[in-house]
């Protein structure tokens, strides 16, 4: 059945809605995807009334015995200083989401204007760009996120910026093959006819048409974000200010024996953040790209 | 299909080899300028931080020593030297250890090697058994669980993984020993006991890499089953088993190569985080104290070799792949 009808609406914001309810019935068809959805709602609600959800703050130690196992008055147990995990597992939603958001955005501006530029030149400038792409895709990227956090500093912007900036080549490449193809269509062809400046060109006519690309890879950025920040935090290289979950896994690693909930509930945190952005990012490619090849993980 | 002219085929992979190995040179070194660089920018230098809570230092010593290890020359001088010792095979000398960078890296390699090592296998040798399994019988119970596998793969943190293996195994069940040194364990209770010690460590590690191989693995089987050559094979009369051994899964197998080229950083940062959680006293180990002692040299030493081996490994699956598959046209 062709998902055009006769009746498609003919203005503009009739067109915007028709197209919205096509993309979620594709979209809904993944259930993967729409558990992904209803995981990343159930985040952003936490991590946004974290201090009312939370019964205690996160930091505060003795609110509770030490190491007592998951009750009525402290659902996650409480860790070795007598803090209440549940309460950091929350606040933890908000450092997590803030750092995978952040800085899977920064990678994709960054990913989208190195892809953009390289695809549409060509020659030279595309040589030179795609250079810079394999030099950062050969570089052990958590091992220079490890350096430059524990070195320079561990605040949690700076630890977004570093990860932003070592992981844009995977967009830049997608941008990149999307642009060779675009730059021969005939739309381009007409805009350059019409002497519009390249910038232009770029940016407001073939840009808007290789956002889906961007959506796709940046939520699957957000996933290896989030997944690098717990790591560093594991290794005790996180923002001291605040309660992320690879911190609290980082405490727990001495009381595995004596504390499991310690350990399980907010790494099971970080594990279903993470995978419900990896859902969303095959439903957005299946939703947006029905007939295409799924977005390559590497 | 046209029949290759084998000189002329020959010819031409010799030159893409060639040329694949020159194109790694400048990248190589440009990774050694740039953690030079990362390293120098560092605020805090490792003399200061080495004789740091000491009695009785002098300034004329902090000099003296800084003038011993070349701090006191221009950043451009001191990279210079050292990119000529690099070449050299010389990475410097640790203060801390009181031995060469080279000497003390060597050390800890074995261990991390054989965790990589350990997890690799297990990775190559379910993942494909899985994804051929769940290739030939697509939607079956076996390809649900392969898809299981290969979804939570990619997202669960493999240090998690770790600590909940150790819950699990070692702490519960009493089945498994939490870590500890395998090499140890040799001469305590013999191969039994060494393999106890990598069981966990080795499934923590592999299962990112089991999640990846298996998956490729399927979708290959899958399109290479559907081929003309197989229909071909099965109309001939050929079993079953001989057409997915020998027929398909040669083919599909090549991928699985480039996943593990692609994909040697990850495993790399994986092994440094078991190692964490595992105690165990590898590269990864060595790479979080130096970072907390300002041990510069060793750090270098380490981001180098790291670099160096991701760059190595990407190189040898490229060349592999060339030779395997001759139909790959060199351009």
């Amino acid at each position: 059945m062709s998902l055009v009808h006769a009746s498609y609406p003919t203005t503009r914001i009739g067109r915007a809605a028709s197209d919205v309810r096509i993309f979620w019935r594709r979209f809904r068809k993944n259930r993967g995807a729409v558990f992904g959805l209803l995981v990343f709602t159930i985040l952003a609600l936490a991590a946004l009334f974290a201090e009312t959800i939370a019964m205690h703050s996160p930091m505060e130690p003795g609110v509770g015995p030490m190491l007592t196992s998951p009750s009525k008055s402290f659902l996650m147990g409480t860790d070795n200083l007598g803090r209440d995990i549940f309460s950091g597992v929350i606040h933890g939603a908000r450092v997590s989401l803030l750092i995978g958001l952040a800085a899977a955005a920064t990678s994709a501006v960054i990913g989208a204007i190195v892809g953009a530029i390289s695809g549409y030149s060509g020659g030279w400038v595309d040589d030179i760009l795609m250079r810079g792409c394999e030099l950062f895709q050969a570089m052990p990227r958590f091992l220079f996120a490890l350096v430059i956090v524990v070195f320079f500093q561990n605040s949690v912007w700076n630890i977004v910026i570093v990860i932003g900036i070592l992981s844009w080549p995977r967009t830049a490449r997608m941008v990149r093959a999307e642009f060779l193809r675009l730059r021969e269509m005939d739309y381009v062809l007409a805009a350059k006819a019409v002497g519009m400046t390249t910038r232009r060109i770029i940016f407001k006519q073939m840009l808007p048409n290789v956002m889906h690309i961007i959506l796709v890879t940046g939520s699957l950025e957000i996933g290896s974000a989030i997944l690098t920040e717990a790591g560093l935090s594991f290794l005790g290289a996180g923002d001291p200010n605040v309660m992320s979950w690879g911190r609290i896994l980082f405490n727990a690693q001495r009381f595995l024996r004596r504390a499991w909930w310690f350990s399980v509930f907010p790494g099971s945190a970080i594990f279903l953040t993470v995978l419900s952005f990896n859902l969303l990012g095959d439903g957005l490619n299946d939703a947006f790209n029905p007939r295409l090849k799924r977005v390559q993980r590497q | 299909m046209p029949i290759l002219d084998p000189g002329d085929g020959r010819a031409s992979m010799w030159t893409y080899i060639v040329r694949r190995v020159l194109q790694a040179i400048p990248l190589v070194l440009l990774i050694l300028i740039i953690n030079f660089i990362i390293l120098h920018l560092a605020p805090g230098d490792p003399v200061s931080f080495y004789v740091q809570g000491g009695t009785g230092v002098t300034e004329e010593f902090v000099a003296q020593m800084r003038t011993q290890f070349g701090l006191d020359k221009p950043l451009g001088v001191q990279l210079a030297l050292f990119l000529r010792n690099a070449i050299r095979g010389d990475l410097g000398y640790s203060l801390y250890y009181q031995q060469s960078v080279i000497a003390v890296i060597g050390a800890r390699m074995s261990v991390t090697f054989l965790l990589v090592g350990c997890s690799m296998a297990f990775a190559v040798v379910v993942g494909i058994t899985l994804g051929v399994l769940s290739g030939r019988n697509p939607y079956s119970v076996i390809d649900r669980i392969n898809t299981i596998v290969a979804v939570l793969g990619y997202s669960i943190p493999v240090f998690w993984f770790g600590q909940v293996l150790i819950i699990v195994f070692a702490v519960y069940l009493k089945l498994l020993p939490t870590g500890g040194i395998p090499i140890a364990a040799i001469g305590q209770g013999g191969i039994v006991a060494w393999c106890r010690s990598l069981a966990l460590p080795t499934l923590a590690l592999g299962v990112v890499q089991l999640a990846l191989i298996a998956r490729i693995t399927r979708a290959n089987m899958l399109e290479i089953l559907g081929a003309d050559y197989i229909t071909t094979a099965r109309a001939k009369g050929v079993s079953e088993t001989t057409i997915t051994f020998k027929h398909a899964l040669r083919n599909a197998i090549l991928p699985v190569l480039t996943v593990i080229g692609v994909d040697f950083g990850a495993l790399l940062t994986g092994a440094m985080l078991t190692e964490t959680v595992f105690n165990w006293p590898g590269l990864g180990r060595m790479m979080l104290d130096s970072l907390l002692r300002r041990d510069y040299p060793v750090l270098m030493g380490l981001l180098i070799v790291m670099s160096v081996g991701v760059v190595l490994l990407n190189l040898i699956t490229d060349l592999l792949y060339a030779y395997f598959d001759p139909r790959i046209v060199y351009t």
